[in-house]
């Protein structure tokens, strides 16, 4: 759980506001004084994950009408101030779970952003004859665009989680640097905060000084990683080199990272819905002062076993998934609601930063991600995915989706979504995760 | 509603039973004339032990697990597998904050004005060092830690050094990793016995959590542990310090879910007042009863039969105690009819309990996973396992009828529900009931495919007497105690080891420290494999 200890003693609890708007507003006049680091030239594109747990109830989440002429049902209501700026992929499959048959939660979780089968290990789970499982067995899709957009900034990623369970295993993690390498979520925003922004209250000369000690830290770090690479065996070389070069990166933008951000204060509460709101502010304050490019927010973690008090919902997420009754149902869509209305509140987040001629979300692509469709079938076919926001083309700047839709995707592989992402973002591939599922990107997503 | 109309091999007849070693000592595969173990990657320590090693170290009460990331538990124990560029950063800033908290008048006598600054830098810091390296230094570490002092007191004086040298000591792999070397030119595949040091920390890291005392670092430089006699004395030494609670509460932490009391809710219209306090106080007494256990009866059979609890004052009621007139926790004789060791303890059942009904199918799977170490798989894909919501007219074991009588189910289940059926006398929090529904409780149940532990019983009470007595249940938690000791799962070089322990924990009687001697002298925790060359991937 959150600990807020006296040693953050630079996060100033002060009366601020929590209504929406409000938090931001301050810190965009901060910005345009000339207090954060300078835009480049051109503005950055940025990506950004939500991820929501136990699937939800199609039949309430599917729009109804395609194209443009399509309606919200009752878990996507809270979307509807942002119509214009959503695009519906409903109808993706998560193909790839089918070509080794694990646990369904495993796999839903493992496979939802990185569409390859999982690595065996000794996570038991699944059936008789599914093999235990370790981690996912490729890169997520955030990672991939990071090292694409992410290779300047103070952090290359930055991944949140609200209220992630404090084991670490395939259910409770979905980005992924490679096959194996799973990046854990921070679920303190405190800590997000200190990690992102440092202490806003130092002076230039605190800050100098620390990052000098910081940069002596890791050379004596670095040799000595170096002294131990060449006594080990090949396999533990790997492993040590994953944290060498994690390290090497880290002083790279270390020393790379020269300007000031002057968020404003954070009022930390620990209820769960401030923390998420929390860790959507500090996204979108890191995304403005350039910070880093990519960040994603996990809720908790397959198969959440959580109830949601704050709606009224006593019992926990998990098992009313596997309750038919209506009421079960009913309390369903009502959690699965709040989520969309957790997603509405990061678009809201984006579009209140001014960014050139628009805004943040004008300049990101939001995705809603999830591990399940029927949480009670444990299945992964029609995917409740959605994207919304948007990124310019680099040939003439215009948007390069076409949103403001619903368009079904009639069963295709959830690997051909992330291909028009990795696209999107100046990657030219035609393959992600299986490459026997991949077709190619959606071009029914793109603007004309 | 149904189960989905499919054939499932499910779990028709046959079991996996990795507490049986896979081959047996007359294996030719296997010869236990010379030792044998497995590869063990690459670990960075737990953040567990991080707190543990500066506590020692330091003597500082700082937490720095508390920002650290979570280490892998795909073993079902933490282990320490990949750095990721999260924790590469926490690990920097854990090193900043504990080399800025630490008192450095506490660590020695050495006036700086008098004797010289290097001088004092260097008396001050490589005894610190040696331990938190867990060997003696070489030329080249010590030269390194004294160019670390000198950058820092280029930036602030001569305390300012100190305090990064300590930093620069926190962040470097011997301080982060486990780390035990090959032998020069040793063939991939070839065992060959850990150095004294390394076998030191492996030695203290399992009982302590934590980096060697110089008393075991000084036995290690001195050969005293090359000799099975000079490892024993030294192992027991470490068992019958205070420190050794450290182990035993991070493996009931780990094997029994401990962590999961801190978000653990129950339903305030089925048991109102029951709050986060009392989920805390059960965890505590759960504690408590282990180290009595211990103190008086270090068994398999104790920890499961013993009549006796830990009881405060607020959690009384769940025992169906009187409250201690004094604070804290009391030894508590209790019914023996209703309580009898770890199985009825209302912590576990709570634990093992939905918020709003007990679990059986849960309290069955705890079972059979953690006592018997018999994995399960999960239910079949495509059914819709329905959770029955309390229903007038229905008791538990009528709601799960399901399970038994649809034969889709019942593969798996005829394994689960009639040993969690036997736990339908406590509630969710634990407290003992005569009546679901108004009608009498059947607690009747039985355990299948259980080798010496199965059989019929009537109740937790017996079924707690029958497994703590059989031998498959001695063998598991042998098991369990030594994958927490190797931190890795047992594979069929282990063999050797898996039959030793399990024979001395047997001749003994399932006691304790006996089996935890027995781990620490086996050959895969004394010996290392050196792995093939040929990476990964």
């Amino acid at each position: 759980m959150t600990t807020f200890s006296s040693r953050r003693r630079f996060i100033r609890q002060a009366a601020l506001g929590a209504a929406a708007g409000t938090v931001l507003a301050p810190f965009v006049k901060q910005l345009e004084r000339g207090g954060a680091q300078a835009q480049p030239a051109e503005i950055p594109k940025r990506f950004l994950v939500m991820f929501s747990p136990n699937g939800t109830i199609p039949s309430q989440w599917t729009p109804s009408g395609t194209g443009t002429e399509f309606t919200f049902r009752r878990i996507l209501a809270p979307l509807e101030p942002h119509r214009a700026r959503v695009l519906v992929t409903s109808g993706l499959n998560m193909s790839s779970t089918l070509i080794i048959n694990h646990d369904a939660h495993q796999a839903g979780m493992g496979h939802a952003l990185t569409a390859i089968p999982l690595l065996p290990g000794d996570t038991q789970g699944g059936c008789e004859t599914c093999p235990p499982s370790s981690w996912a067995g490729g890169p997520s899709v955030d990672q991939v665009i990071a090292d694409r957009i992410g290779t300047t900034t103070k952090l290359r990623s930055l991944e949140l989680g609200v209220g992630v369970d404090g084991r670490a295993r395939i259910y409770t993690r979905m980005c992924y640097r490679a096959a194996g390498q799973p990046l854990p979520p921070m679920n303190s925003p405190v800590d997000a905060y200190v990690r992102v922004f440092g202490d806003p209250n130092a002076d230039a000369d605190a800050v100098r000084n620390r990052l000098a000690r910081r940069q002596s830290l890791l050379d004596h770090q670095l040799e000595s990683l170096d002294a131990l690479q060449r006594r080990l065996s090949a396999v533990d070389r790997e492993r040590l080199e994953v944290h060498t070069e994690a390290v090497r990166d880290l002083e790279r933008r270390l020393e790379a990272y020269t300007g000031t951000c002057n968020p404003p204060d954070l009022r930390p509460t620990p209820d769960i819905p401030s923390i998420g709101r929390m860790h959507a502010d500090i996204l979108a304050m890191a995304f403005a002062c350039d910070l880093t490019r990519v960040g994603s927010i996990q809720w908790y973690h397959s198969g959440a076993y959580v109830p949601l008090p704050w709606i009224g919902v006593g019992e926990r997420h998990h098992d009313l998934a596997h309750d038919t009754s209506p009421g079960s149902i009913e309390k369903l869509v009502r959690i699965n609601t709040w989520y969309a209305e957790q997603f509405a509140y990061l678009i809201a987040r984006l579009e209140s930063v001014p960014q050139g001629t628009g805004t943040l979300a004008d300049h990101t692509v939001l995705f809603w991600s999830n591990e399940l469709s029927r949480g009670d079938l444990h299945i992964h076919t029609g995917m409740p995915f959605l994207m919304a926001g948007n990124i310019p083309r680099a040939s003439d700047g215009q948007p390069t989706f076409a949103t403001g839709r619903h368009v079904p995707l009639g069963g295709r592989a959830h690997n051909d979504l992330f291909i028009t992402f990795l696209q999107a973002y100046g990657i030219e591939t035609n393959v992600f995760g299986s490459r026997q599922l991949c077709s190619g990107p959606i071009t029914q997503l793109l603007a004309a | 509603m149904a189960c989905a109309l499919i054939s499932v091999l499910g779990c028709q007849g046959q079991i996996a039973d990795p507490a049986r070693p896979p081959a047996a000592p007359t294996d030719p595969g296997v010869h236990c004339e010379d030792p044998t173990t497995a590869t063990s990657p690459l670990r960075h320590i737990t953040r567990t032990e991080y707190d543990f090693i500066v506590r020692d170290l330091f003597d500082l009460e700082l937490r720095p697990s508390e920002s650290l990331a979570p280490d892998d538990v795909t073993t079902g124990y933490e282990v320490g597998s990949l750095v990721s560029p999260l924790l590469a950063e926490q690990y920097l800033y854990a090193a900043e904050a504990v080399g800025a908290a630490v008192d450095l008048d506490a660590l020695g006598e050495c006036d700086p004005a008098a004797r010289g600054e290097e001088v004092c830098a260097r008396e001050l810091l490589t005894p610190l060092a040696r331990r938190a390296y867990r060997h003696d230094l070489t030329v080249e570490e010590t030269a390194a830690i004294i160019r670390a002092f000198a950058r820092g007191r280029a930036f602030g004086g001569y305390r300012a050094g100190l305090r990064h040298a300590l930093a620069s000591m926190l962040v470097s792999p011997q301080f982060l990793y486990h780390v035990e070397l090959n032998p020069s030119d040793a063939e991939p595949g070839s065992v060959h016995g850990l150095t004294s040091f390394e076998l030191a920390a492996r030695l203290s890291f399992f009982v302590w959590r934590s980096v060697p005392d110089e008393e075991l670092l000084d036995a290690a430089a001195s050969g005293a542990l090359d000799t099975p006699e000079g490892l024993s004395a030294q192992a027991q030494r470490l068992l019958e310090d205070a420190r050794s609670s450290r182990g035993l509460h991070d493996f009931h932490r780990q094997w029994l879910g401990l962590d999961a009391f801190a978000t653990l809710e129950r339903d305030p219209a089925y048991y109102p007042g029951f709050t986060a306090a009392h989920a805390a106080e059960l965890r505590a007494s759960l504690e408590a009863y282990i180290d009595e256990v211990m103190r008086t009866d270090a068994t398999v059979e104790g920890l499961l039969t013993s009549t006796f609890a830990m009881v405060s004052a607020p959690i009384a009621p769940l025992f169906g105690v009187e409250p201690p007139t004094e604070e804290g926790f009391h030894r508590v004789e209790l019914d023996p009819d209703q309580r009898t060791g770890l199985l009825t303890h209302p912590a576990l059942l709570t634990l093992l309990g939905k918020p709003n009904q007990s679990d059986p199918i849960h309290r069955g799977i705890f079972v059979r996973t953690k006592l018997l170490c018999q994995p399960l798989p999960t239910p079949p894909n495509d059914i819709i396992p329905v959770v029955p919501e309390p229903m007038a007219g229905q008791t538990t074991r009528e709601r799960f009828d399901q399970h038994r009588s649809d034969p889709v189910c019942a593969g798996c289940h005829r394994l689960i529900d009639p040993v969690g059926f036997g736990f339908e006398h406590y509630d969710a929090i634990g407290r003992w009931r005569e009546t679901d529904d108004d009608r009498p409780i059947d607690a009747s149940g039985e355990i299948v495919d259980a080798a010496d532990a199965s059989g019929e019983f009537d109740g937790a009470v017996e079924m707690a007497l029958q497994l703590g007595s059989s031998g498959i249940v001695r063998d598991c938690v042998a098991t369990q105690w030594t994958r927490f000791a190797l931190n890795r799962i047992e594979a069929r070089q282990d063999a050797c080891t898996t039959e030793d322990v399990r024979r001395r924990f047997a001749e003994s009687g399932g006691d304790f420290r006996e089996l935890l001697l027995a781990i620490v002298e086996s050959p895969s925790f004394r010996h290392r494999q050196v792995p093939s060359e040929r990476p990964t991937r």
